[in-house]
This record gives structure tokens, C-alpha cells and sequence, in this order.
């Protein structure tokens, strides 16, 4: 496995490849995330060197469930692989937390 | 540049919708359509449309968009379809065909039929009575100049509207659910995209993302709305998605599409609650700086009295939008729900192609001849087991050359109803009126006879219409209703197909037919015929009364060409008048083509085999009680069987082949087209099935063999052209002996010599 989840401080830390091959595991991860019926979601992506449609698929799909939830879900700090692609399919704004990027949680999180 | 082999299926498809206009058009025309016609009838254009843009047919999306629109309007209006829109709606649908046939051969539009087209679109817009202001007529003159010119209508004023401001191209994509487990990855096509060019906007399309607890993580939900420029052209742009070609659903709208392109679009998509903003936003109808000011003027309304206007409603207030887009976007939401309860009943058909289910036949054919060797083999080693597993092979074989021949079968209803347009054609010509009945339109015949057949029936009907029935004038004198009946019929008749077209008008001119034919020298003067040799003239090539062509009948095929088309699908042709009271035309045909029953005789050390559905009966050749009739060179005679006269017709004579016959003789009693024969051979072999064997091109003039099969044993059989044979035998009696101007039974005994 490319990739790991973890849960830390109500956060989930993503690190490796977001893809099809780890999608299955990140499903996992967000349904015992939701299992334990946070306030919020937050998905830190610092850690993710790559991510392919499947991967960006299930971030898509993670916003959705929670919406649903009436759940807040944010993507914090997305590292510049994610960044990139998120910029190249307009998706920023949409899953990014606003400010989280730069701001010094986020620099504390990424680090 | 390579053909498509997908568009041979859009035009297959765009045919048969085509055809489903007609019929329901002509309904229309007489008044028995139902409020669902309409609706029928704008899907099909819609499809068309639809369809020949992803082929970029431009020329049938231009023309057939205003059909749509204007099918819409009276959708919308629901005024219906009267007689005289009706009229100008055929016209419309037989300008696609013109369009449609155009595009198959690959050939562009020739002028003429663009500016043909352009006037039947005007007549189109006139008469449905739309002026419509906001945005039908401009739309359409639009349409109709680009059409014309065979360029985009310049950008003036009214046309400003029509056209997209964006000069962007505008790519929709959705993927398939598998295409990540094949092994590909969308995200790669879209940063291909911006290798030679510049996304100007995007939108990630994920309505079809399921609940978390279904969502299969390696599935695929995801589609592309993408705002694009370049400078590359659209095979550019689709070769991106070359490699996923088979796995998604790829639009492309150029730069400065129509209006109309952006709404065909949006009916397209597949997103049933799909967001309406989203979508015109992705479109490029709106930019999103526009969109934004909806949406805030949008909550700001709700605010105010707690009820949200429609965004539709907001967009076109604010004038930013098209009605018209709107009005789509809104109708592809309500018609996603239809048309998913409409799929469910689909699919219980497929579509093969021709070519494979030849080869099928063909294989079985070779089945057959091969079970047949394995049962001689096993009968003539005389093991009783094997006997029986070959017969029970036998029986499954025989099993399924019937269910692969059904594969080709076809009712013939389908032909028929084509007719209703031949038919309002041809009388609208003629200033007649006719009436077209129709029955047995689902009898079942194989579908290579329903081709070969449309043509001479065409030229049937045509016939029946110019010649057989009479002006009004002259009908209401004879005292027969004003309009006039022609018939359309077919039923099975001991294992063959018989299509009758018959009509109710003045008969054939029996005396006028005789004098041409005399003039012509086809029959001596003062020959005597009877009314049936007579009619038989009819069908001489070349033979026309010369006051009767007209520009409707004699520019086809000509009834020598029918009897001819007829003759060849190992068919006959009948034909019955009676004068001042119509003509019937009996086309007699096989079921089908490709292997028949057989009933195989033996005669010296040849084999032959007779169509066993002409066969009537077997009887024992007494020699001496034939021998004593026969006259001329001994080749035939005649039986007493049942009370009638039985003429015979003698293989080894006819063939020439060596040998005596034995003691005894049998004699096949057949009926070919009517007239019986007896068939004298030496043997009987019982039946088999006959896998027919064309001759080859050297054999083709061979009077008497209707072609070839190949025995279990290996050897080779002629199938005997029994009408054939039943017919010289009587010609060549004719021609020797003149005729008797009496009863059937006369010229019978008269072809005995």
C-alpha cells in the first residue's frame, strides 16, 4: 500500500498516492471517520505526492456524504501534486478550505 | 479518409426513424393521429439531429434542427397536425432522406437540393403558423441563409442572439463506469487538452455519484463540461480522447455554435436534476460572472418573500439567456424521468449484421450436407446405434436451420406500409383518388425476398393506379365510388408466399393488348388466345400500349423486368382481370432462399431433386398404358389420373441421358404455379433437405435446373425448375399445335400432342 490514513486531533491525514489502488482503503478510512459522528470532516492532503481520477473521485464523493450528513468537509493544506490538479479541473474552491493553504495551521499540519 | 462503420448504422437507424415519420405523417394526413404524434414525430427529428452532429452532417443538422423546432412549437402550442402541414412535413422528411442518402455516398449537398431544401423549410415555417418573434423565425431564416450560402449567417443584429458570443470550443464528456479499471485515466485526456490549447472553463460533472454505502471506488461517476481554445480542429480534439473512445460519451461544439447546437446539447445530457446554471454555465451561454448575478439576484428574491423564482425565469428576465435554452434545459429535466421509464422496454431486439447471419446460413448449409454423409455412412455400415445417433443428429440439425432461417425472416408488413406513401404519391399525381387496403401485413417471408421484392411491387402499384383505375369522371359513370381501391395482400400458401396487388379499376383492354400484340408480331394474326395467354403478353419485354405510358409508370422497372425479378427468386406471376371490374396480380414466392425441402428421384444413374412442397403425389407409371398416347418424338404423353388429363414430362428424355428405363416407373405429380405435371423418373428416393447451390455462370442458361445440391453420398443433384419445366412443356405444345381458344382443361389436353 502507496498510501495511509490516519486519524489524528478529528483530522484525517492522507499521505502516498490518492488512486485507484488506495481508493478502496480511503473509503474505509472516511466511513470510520463518519462513524464516530465528528462535527466536521477534514481531510489533511499534505502528504498526497500523486492522484488520479479515482482519487479525486472519492474526494468529490467524501464532500457529497458529508453534505448529505449536514457535515462541514474540507480539504486542508492539498500538497502541490493535488493543487495542481484541483486548479486544472476548477475544483479549488469547491473542496479547498478557504485560507487553510496558506495559513499557519495549515504550515503546522503540512509539517 | 477512412468511412466510419458507424455511420452505415446512423443511416440504417435515421431510414427506419425516417420511415416512422412517414407512417405517422400520413396518418396526419388523413386525420387519425393521435396526440402522442407529434411527440413521435419530434423524437425522431430530435434523434436525427442528434446523431448526425456526432457525425458533423451539418447539412442535416441545419436543416432538420428547424423541423425539430418547429415539431416543438406545435408540441408546445398543441394545435396538432393538420393535412396541409402534414404535406409540407413530408416534404421536410423526404428532404433528410435526400440529405441522409447524400451523406452515405459521402458526396456533399448539391446545390439544387439546398436551395430545394431552404424553400421547403420556409413553406415549413409559414405554414405552421408560427411567426413566433422572439426567436423561431429569425432562427430559422438563420439556419435556412447558412444553409443556403454554406456559410454561418454573418453575424448582423438579429442573428447576434443565435449565435454563441463564446470562441471557445466546447467539449462534454462522460465516462463510462469501467473506464478506471480499464486502466485509464480521465484526468490523463483533460491535461492532454492543454497541451495544444487553453481550458477556458470547467466543470467537473459528479451528479452521477451514487451514495457513499454504494460507491464502488474503482467505478467511474465522473464526466467533463470543458470550455476550450484552440486553434485545432475537431479531429484534433476527439483524437484526445482516441483511446477512450469506446468508453465515453464525447461532445464536441465548435466555436460560435448555434443556440440551437448549445440546446441539443443540453437535451443530451445525460444528468436528469442536473443543475441548470451549471449546465448553461458550462455550455458557454453564460459566463460565470452573469451566472453569479442570477444566483445573487436569485437569493436576494428569496430573501424578500420566501419563495425562490425559477432560475430558468431569472436568466431570461435578466436577458442573458436564450428562452429557447432555457426552455430546453428545463424539458431535458422533466424528460430524463420519461425516458428512463421508455429504456427499460427496450432491448428485447438487437441488430446483426447481415453479412454474419449469411455465413450462418451458409455454415448450416455445410451442417446439413455433412449430417447427411454421417447418416449414409452409418446406414450403409449397418450399426443400428449409429443409425440412430446420426437420425437424432438429423432432427436437431433440421432444428436449427429452421430457427437460423427465422433469424432472416421478416413480416411483410413493414414493405406494405411503405406503400401508403407510393401510393398517396402516385394518386396526388395522377388527380386520382385512391384507397390503399391492406391485409396479411404480417405475414413472415425471408428478408433478402422483401428487398428483392419492394421494386416489382412498386411497379405494381404504380401500374394498378395509372392504368388500372379509372379518372373519378369515368367511375362515377361505370357507377363504382369515386375513389379508388387498389389491394395489397399476402398470405402462405403450401410452403410459399403469395402477395397479390390487386385493383378495383377498368381491367386490362384485352382486345388492345391483342392488336399490339399482333402489330408487334409477338402472336400471328388471327391466332386465338385465351383471356390467361393474352394477359401472359403483358409481360413480354418491351411491350407497352402505346396510349397508355405516362411519366409515372414505364420510368421504373417494366413488367417484363417484374416477371423477370420474380422469375429469378424461383417465383411466378399471375395475373386475372376482369374487364370493368380490376386486375389482380399474384406474385407466387418461395419462403426462402438458401435450402429447401427436397423430394430426391433417380433416373439412369443421375440424381435429381424436386421442391418437395410442389409435389403432390407419387403414382406408378404403367408404360404400357403412356405408351400408347405419347406422339411426337416420344418425350411426352399423357396420363388418365382422377379423372383428368395429367400431362407428362420425361427426364431422360429431356436430359438426354443413355439407358433404358426400367419395368418401373414412377410418375411425381407436381403443381408448378398452378398447372400440374407429371414427372416420369425411374426412382424414388425419398425426401432430403437440399442445400441450393447456385449454377455457375457457364450453366446459367440451362433451361429446366434451378440450380444444384450436394448429396449426403458427395454426388451432385440438379434441383428440376419444375414451374420451368411445366411451362416450355406447354409453350413448346402451343408452338406446335396452335390453341384452343376454350377452357383451361383444353389447353391443357392440347400440351399433351
Amino acid at each position: 500500500m502507496n498510501c495511509e490514513f490516519q486519524r489524528r486531533d478529528g483530522i484525517l491525514h492522507v499521505s502516498g498516492e490518492l488512486n485507484i489502488y488506495s481508493a478502496a482503503a480511503f473509503r474505509d478510512a472516511l466511513l470510520a471517520t463518519l462513524a464516530g459522528d465528528p462535527e466536521s470532516c477534514l481531510i489533511d492532503c499534505a502528504g498526497v505526492t500523486e492522484i488520479d481520477t479515482a482519487g479525486l473521485q472519492f474526494l468529490l464523493m467524501a464532500k457529497r456524504a458529508c453534505n448529505a450528513r449536514n457535515m462541514r468537509c474540507e480539504v486542508l493544506a492539498p500538497s502541490a501534486a493535488l493543487g495542481e490538479t484541483l486548479d486544472l479541473l476548477d475544483l479549488r474552491a469547491d473542496l479547498v478550505a478557504p485560507d487553510t493553504a496558506g495559513s499557519p495551521a495549515a504550515q503546522e499540519i503540512s509539517r | 479518409m477512412s468511412r466510419d462503420p458507424s455511420l452505415d448504422t446512423f443511416v440504417t437507424e435515421a431510414q427506419e426513424l425516417l420511415g416512422s415519420m412517414e407512417s405517422v405523417l400520413l396518418l396526419c394526413e388523413h386525420g387519425d393521429a393521435d396526440a402522442e404524434a407529434v411527440n413521435e414525430l419530434f423524437r425522431a427529428a430530435h434523434t436525427i439531429k442528434g446523431s448526425a452532429g456526432l457525425f458533423g452532417l451539418d447539412s442535416i443538422v441545419a436543416f432538420t434542427h428547424v423541423v425539430e423546432s418547429t415539431l416543438d412549437q406545435i408540441r408546445c402550442a398543441g394545435t396538432g397536425i393538420d393535412a396541409g402541414l402534414a404535406a409540407i412535413l413530408l416534404e421536410c422528411r423526404d428532404h433528410i432522406g435526400v440529405l441522409l442518402a447524400a451523406a452515405d455516398a459521402e458526396r456533399p449537398a448539391t446545390p439544387d437540393s439546398i436551395s430545394a431544401g431552404a424553400a421547403v423549410l420556409e413553406r415549413l415555417t409559414g405554414q405552421a403558423g408560427f411567426a413566433a418573434p422572439e426567436h423561431a423565425a429569425p432562427d430559422a431564416a438563420t439556419v435556412g441563409a447558412a444553409t443556403a450560402t454554406g456559410h454561418p449567417a454573418p453575424s448582423g443584429p438579429p442573428a447576434d442572439g443565435l449565435r454563441v458570443l463564446a470562441d471557445s470550443w466546447h467539449i462534454s464528456v462522460r465516462f463510462d463506469a469501467n473506464v478506471l479499471r480499464n486502466g485509464m485515466d480521465p484526468l490523463s485526456f483533460v491535461r492532454y487538452l492543454t497541451t495544444f490549447g487553453a481550458i477556458t472553463g470547467i466543470t467537473v460533472v459528479d451528479d452521477a455519484l451514487p451514495e457513499l454505502d454504494q460507491f464502488d471506488p474503482e467505478a467511474c461517476y465522473l464526466g467533463f463540461e470543458i470550455g476550450f481554445k484552440t486553434d485545432a480542429d475537431k479531429t484534433r480534439i476527439e483524437a484526445a480522447f482516441e483511446f477512450v473512445r469506446e468508453d465515453c460519451k464525447l461532445r464536441i461544439l465548435p466555436p460560435r455554435s448555434l443556440v440551437a447546437d448549445y440546446v441539443a446539447l443540453i437535451r443530451d445530457l445525460p444528468e436528469a436534476e442536473g443543475n441548470l446554471g451549471s449546465i448553461l454555465l458550462h455550455c458557454g451561454t453564460l459566463t460565470a460572472n452573469e451566472l453569479a448575478a442570477c444566483l445573487q439576484a436569485q437569493s436576494e428574491q428569496a430573501d424578500g418573500n420566501g419563495q425562490s423564482p425559477r432560475l430558468g425565469e431569472l436568466l431570461v428576465e435578466s436577458g442573458i439567456v436564450q428562452p429557447s435554452v432555457v426552455a430546453a434545459a428545463a424539458q431535458q429535466q422533466t424528460e430524463a424521468r420519461a425516458s428512463r421509464d421508455a429504456k427499460s422496454t427496450d432491448g428485447r431486439s438487437i441488430r446483426v449484421d447481415g453479412d454474419k447471419l449469411d455465413h450462418l446460413i451458409d455454415l448450416i448449409g455445410e451442417l446439413i450436407i455433412a449430417g447427411a454423409a454421417t447418416g449414409s455412412q452409418a446406414r450403409q455400415a449397418g450399426l443400428a446405434r449409429l443409425t440412430e445417433s446420426a437420425l437424432h443428429l438429423a432432427r436437431i440439425v433440421e432444428e436449427v436451420r429452421d430457427q437460423a432461417l427465422k433469424l432472416r425472416i421478416v413480416q411483410i408488413g413493414a414493405t406494405f406500409s411503405r406503400f401508403q406513401r407510393v401510393v398517396r404519391d402516385v394518386a396526388r399525381e395522377s388527380g386520382k383518388e385512391i384507397v390503399l387496403e391492406v391485409s396479411g401485413a404480417e405475414t413472415e417471408l425471408d428478408k433478402t425476398l422483401v428487398e428483392r421484392i419492394a421494386d416489382p411491387l412498386t411497379h405494381l402499384v404504380r401500374n394498378a393506379i395509372d392504368h388500372g383505375i379509372e379518372k373519378p369522371a369515368v367511375r362515377r359513370s361505370r357507377g363504382k365510388p369515386d375513389a379508388g381501391t387498389v389491394r395489397l395482400n399476402a398470405y402462405h400458401d403450401a410452403r410459399s408466399v403469395v402477395i397479390e396487388v390487386a385493383d378495383d379499376g377498368g381491367g386490362l383492354n384485352r382486345d388492345r393488348i391483342l392488336e399490339k400484340a399482333t402489330q408487334r408480331g409477338l402472336v400471328p394474326a388471327g391466332e386465338i388466345l385465351t383471356d390467361a395467354q393474352i394477359y401472359e403478353l403483358i409481360f413480354e419485354p418491351g411491350f407497352s400500349t402505346a396510349d397508355q405510358v405516362t411519366n409515372l409508370s414505364g420510368r421504373g422497372v417494366g413488367m417484363d423486368v417484374v416477371k423477370s425479378n420474380v422469375t429469378a427468386l424461383r417465383g411466378t406471376v399471375e395475373i386475372d382481370s376482369q374487364a370493368g371490374r380490376g386486375t389482380q396480380v399474384r406474385l407466387r414466392l418461395p419462403l426462402t432462399l438458401a435450402i429447401i425441402d427436397g423430394f430426391q428421384v433417380g433416373v439412369g444413374n443421375s440424381s435429381f431433386v424436386i421442391p418437395l412442397d410442389l409435389v403432390e403425389e407419387c403414382v406408378e407409371f404403367a408404360v404400357e398404358a403412356a405408351e400408347d398416347t405419347a406422339g411426337g418424338g416420344g418425350s411426352r404423353g399423357h396420363i388418365m389420373l382422377h379423372g383428368s388429363v395429367l400431362p407428362l414430362i420425361r427426364v431422360r428424355d429431356m436430359f438426354e441421358i443413355g439407358g433404358n428405363a426400367g419395368r418401373r416407373q414412377s410418375v411425381v405429380v407436381v403443381n408448378g404455379g398452378g398447372k400440374r405435371a407429371g414427372i416420369v423418373v425411374d426412382e424414388l428416393h425419398g425426401e432430403l433437405q437440399a442445400v441450393i447451390k447456385p449454377l455457375s455462370r457457364l450453366f446459367r442458361q440451362l433451361q429446366g435446373v434451378a440450380g444444384s445440391t450436394i448429396l449426403g453420398s458427395g454426388k451432385v443433384a440438379l434441383i428440376l425448375d419444375i414451374p420451368g419445366l411445366v411451362e416450355r412443356g406447354q409453350t413448346m405444345s402451343r408452338r406446335l399445335h396452335g390453341t384452343h381458344p376454350t377452357a383451361q382443361v383444353a389447353v391443357d389436353a392440347a400440351a399433351v400432342i
